[in-house]
């Protein structure tokens, strides 16, 4: 699974959601167990989002945006 | 002669004079500022021009706005009154707030125009577009020599390391910054890029008149793309920002407002990892806990016990079973005997009663004459007993 930038609050949000269903008390375990799944799969997602920092300067020279430094860490 | 009158009485008699004068108690003097000194909260200084000189002071330093314009040299207008101070009859002005002088007619423009633009409602909140919370691509506007541009980087890399950063330079000072900033502001709003970032560092209303032209508040108005500007730290806040999306008072602050500290977004995405499995654990545990009652309760019916008597008991009607079949055959068994020496002894008494007789040769019944030779001994059983012969002749019927 991989989560874009743009749409982590979103998937945060899902990530919630899916904690308080956990935390309701008509839920079957079936439910319980693919909820927690699909928990986890965007935890580890969003997770690795902000481990995987990525960042560029561009500045506007001549016309165009040429790239001045670009990190992978 | 005249009655004279000590120094002392002229001297509040002149300092009544000047407080009861209307004139003298709320006046504006420009002039220029020289022999300035600061001393326990409160500003002396001299206000000149180029014939005279009158004291000043400010009381309570912290209270004026415009204290950036306190520095020899400076050209102001400072609005007080008149004050004698009694004991040495020496003249001052006691100062309220002061001007850059010669701004008068630049700010009374300013005014009109935010005025003017307010009514057109370029600066209604309503129209102001949301900052994404998580931007990925921004644009940033500043000049590339300023504090500015390093503040920003610096912060944005620190807090938010996720960010493509589009920056174009522009002079953010001078007769050229309308035009170099209408551009700049152009070109990046076709970039389909998250939000923008218009700043400079601090600087006098003059320094950052240029932000108040009226052409570039509208096209920051128009812009599709979210604004951001943060244009010295005016209390007379450009019209730029004011129709901005957001504002900021300082580039740091703007760098700030639009980058969440990822220290934090981490550690409240583990935050929320943990609630994830505390609650499947939670989970887990109630349904163990209701496995065991279940277990418990299943125990009191289970089944097992009986059935293990009952094989018990079937494995007993087995072995009486098996033993009672064994005896059943070993009865029929010496029965059939019986019956078969019986039927044996019936059948061939029967038969010799009958006036047949049995050959036998060596024990061995026979009823063929080939299987005889002349002089072989027999024995003949009649009913009554049985006779020792020898053949002494034969004949073969042909078939």
């Amino acid at each position: 699974m991989k989560i874009d930038l743009k749409d982590y609050e979103k998937y945060l949000a899902r990530l919630d959601e899916i904690i308080v269903k956990l935390n309701s008390a008509d839920i079957s375990l079936d439910e319980s167990i693919s909820l927690y799944k699909e928990g986890i799969e965007i935890y580890k997602a969003l997770s690795k989002l902000l481990n995987d920092k990525e960042h560029s300067l561009k500045v506007f020279k001549d016309g165009e945006f040429v790239e001045l430094e670009n990190q992978d860490e | 002669m005249m009655t004279a009158i000590k120094v002392s009485q002229l001297s509040r008699y002149l300092a009544k004079l000047v407080k009861r004068d209307g004139f003298l108690n709320n006046i504006a003097v420009e002039g220029e500022i020289s022999n300035l000194s600061f001393s326990g909260g409160n500003v002396f200084f001299s206000l000149k021009d180029d014939t005279a000189s009158i004291d000043a002071v400010i009381f309570s330093y912290n209270l004026i706005d415009q204290s950036s314009l306190l520095k020899e040299g400076s050209k102001v207008i400072v609005e007080g009154s008149i004050n004698i101070y009694e004991r040495t009859g020496h003249c001052q002005i006691i100062v309220r707030s002061l001007q850059l002088a010669g701004r008068g007619d630049l700010y009374a423009a300013y005014l009109d125009l935010k005025d003017k633009l307010k009514k057109e409602g370029l600066f209604d909140s309503a129209k102001k577009k949301t900052l994404p919370t998580m931007p990925r691509k921004i644009g940033l506007i500043t000049s590339k020599n300023g504090a500015a541009l390093h503040d920003v980087l610096n912060i944005l890399s620190r807090r938010f390391p996720y960010l493509d950063i589009y920056f174009y330079p522009s002079r953010v000072q001078g007769s050229s910054v309308v035009a170099e900033v209408t551009e700049a502001l152009n070109y990046l709003d076709k970039l389909d890029l998250d939000l923008i970032v218009l700043t400079r560092g601090g600087g006098s209303f003059e320094d950052l008149f240029e932000f108040n032209s009226e052409k570039l508040t509208r096209l920051v108005s128009k812009l599709e793309t979210p604004l951001v500007a943060a244009i010295g730290h005016e209390v007379d806040t450009s019209l730029v920002e004011l129709a901005a999306d957001r504002r900021a008072s300082t580039p740091s602050e703007a760098a700030e407002l639009i980058s969440p500290d990822h220290k934090k977004l981490l550690s409240d995405l583990d935050m929320k990892g943990n609630n994830l499995l505390n609650e499947m654990e939670k989970i887990i545990r109630a349904n163990r806990n209701t496995l065991d009652y279940f277990k418990n309760e299943l125990s009191y019916f289970d089944p097992s016990r009986e059935i293990n008597q009952e094989k018990d008991r079937l494995s007993l009607f087995g072995e009486r079973l098996s033993l009672a079949m064994e005896n059943n055959i070993s009865k029929s068994n010496s029965k059939l005997e019986n019956l078969y020496y019986k039927l044996q002894k019936y059948d061939y008494e029967e038969y010799l009663v009958s006036g047949y007789s049995i050959v036998k040769k060596d024990g061995n019944i026979l009823n063929r004459v080939k299987d005889l030779k002349i002089n072989d001994g027999l024995e003949i059983f009649m009913a009554d007993g049985k006779l020792q012969a020898k053949v002494i002749d034969k004949v073969e019927y042909e078939d």
